[in-house]
């Protein structure tokens, strides 16, 4: 009889257990949650290049420079939403032209800098060493990001760029933002989307070693 | 020579009960988690911007099997089912929606918003727990087919491969049973049991713990009342 709460507790486990894995049982998300989903905007605004000028040319940015890819040590996720649109990251950030591409994904280049994407995901892969800030993200990524712009949207008058950290608002530069290992990383100019707290990355290795 | 009051259960087992209550809560809050999901973040809508096919991450399918189920849809495109696919390997396929994980109808009608423009491409998901379709007809259609779950990322994508040659021939398209390539890699990945079976492991070890803990109070409590007792 002690243990008869947790039987109950087991079964009530095993009953949730098999809710998860059952394809049939949609009841537990409601409408509001699939409301929530945003779709990428319409435009080339909407999908920059994935390189700036610098960066094309394998010129030195903010002191990185591109040399052959380094062992990625880490990684963090990072959104940009503008108009309350999704504003894609693409693939091939940090990366010298040529881009070796395969469908959605980069590669490789003609050489790496220590951050960069390989996938249009907003992941951002990271080589051992110094932090890394926002601001050195989008000049690798020839994109500005200042109090009042995004890439290639402007903040309407009496509103400002928001950036988020893990769900909680940076309230310094954008520019000096951090860029840390594991951190989800939220940019918005526009309608306010509620920023994510967290992100489930993948393992790393499989992530480095391209697809 | 004293004799022991009988103890009312309840009363006994209050901790593993609040302790009980308390997981409990917390797995609700859990599995009610996709409210506070606002936007894009999983992996797959942005990868199906640019492909037709999202894999997962790991283990990486063979490239035999990619390259089939690549040929049958552009088949499928060809008779006007122009099929996007995203298989989910597990919750690191997700990124900030990894409570979607075992409810494929529910994530497919999520991913649909997220990449439907001005069309509404046709879309199915490929997860463990089964399958989740939105505008390639009906998910009925399918509950012939057991999804793979013995192989890894590779078994997702053969049962893939059988769902679109189903949701194709639905349609009224016509098609060759593609010859799938037998599995020469992946195959890794936790196996379903472990997946759904550690929580519970878990939850049950926190019981007994939590019954441990609480023994000594008991133990004294009785103690104190063998003593008056007396």
């Amino acid at each position: 009889m002690r243990f008869a709460p947790l039987v109950f507790f087991a079964l009530l486990c095993a009953g949730c257990s098999t809710e998860a894995g059952s394809s049939s049982n949609q009841g537990l998300l409601s409408p509001p949650d699939l409301a929530g989903a945003r779709s990428v905007g319409h435009g080339p605004r909407f999908r920059p290049s994935p390189t700036g000028a610098l960066a094309a040319r394998a010129k030195p940015v903010d002191g990185m420079r591109c040399l052959p890819p380094g062992r990625v040590a880490s990684a963090a996720h990072i959104e940009v939403f503008a108009a309350g649109h999704v504003v894609v990251i693409p693939a091939g950030i940090g990366f010298a032209a040529p881009l070796r591409r395969h469908g959605a994904y980069v590669n490789g280049g003609r050489c790496a800098y220590p951050v960069r994407t390989v996938e249009p995901t907003g992941l951002v892969l990271m080589e051992a060493g110094r932090p890394v800030t926002l601001g050195q993200f989008f000049d690798l990524w020839g994109q500005r990001l200042s109090h009042r712009t995004v890439a290639g949207f402007s903040a309407s008058t009496g509103t400002g760029v928001s950036v988020f950290i893990n769900g909680s608002r940076w309230r310094g530069d954008p520019s000096y933002a951090p860029i840390a290992p594991g951190a989800q990383v939220t940019v918005e100019v526009g309608p306010l989307v509620a920023p994510h707290r967290r992100y489930t990355f993948p393992p790393l290795q499989a992530v480095a070693s391209g697809r | 020579m004293t004799t022991r009051a009988p103890r009312p259960l309840l009363r006994d087992n209050v901790g593993a009960l609040a302790c009980c209550a308390l997981v409990s809560a917390a797995l609700l809050v859990g599995l009610m988690q996709p409210r506070a999901a606002l936007a894009d973040g999983d992996p797959a809508s942005d990868v199906l911007l640019a492909q037709n096919v999202y894999y997962p991450y790991q283990p990486p399918v063979a490239h035999g099997l990619e390259a089939t189920l690549e040929k049958l849809l552009r088949s499928a495109e060809r008779s006007r089912l122009p099929l996007k696919v995203a298989v989910i390997g597990s919750t690191g396929d997700l990124g900030v929606v990894p409570s979607f994980f075992g409810h494929p109808q529910a994530y497919a009608q999520f991913l649909d918003r997220e990449i439907s423009f001005n069309n509404r491409p046709p879309l199915l998901v490929v997860m463990p727990a089964g399958f989740g379709v939105v505008a390639a007809g009906s998910l009925k259609a399918l509950a012939a087919i057991k999804v793979d779950t013995r192989h890894g990322s590779d078994g997702l994508v053969r049962s893939a491969i059988a769902a679109v040659v189903v949701l194709l021939r639905a349609t009224g398209g016509t098609l060759a049973t593609p010859s799938i390539p037998s599995a020469t890699s992946g195959g890794g990945g936790p196996p379903t049991f472990v997946l759904y079976g550690a929580p519970l492991v878990l939850v049950v070890l926190i019981g007994i713990v939590a019954l441990r803990r609480d023994r000594p109070d008991r133990d004294r409590r009785s103690g104190d009342a063998s003593g008056e007792g007396e």
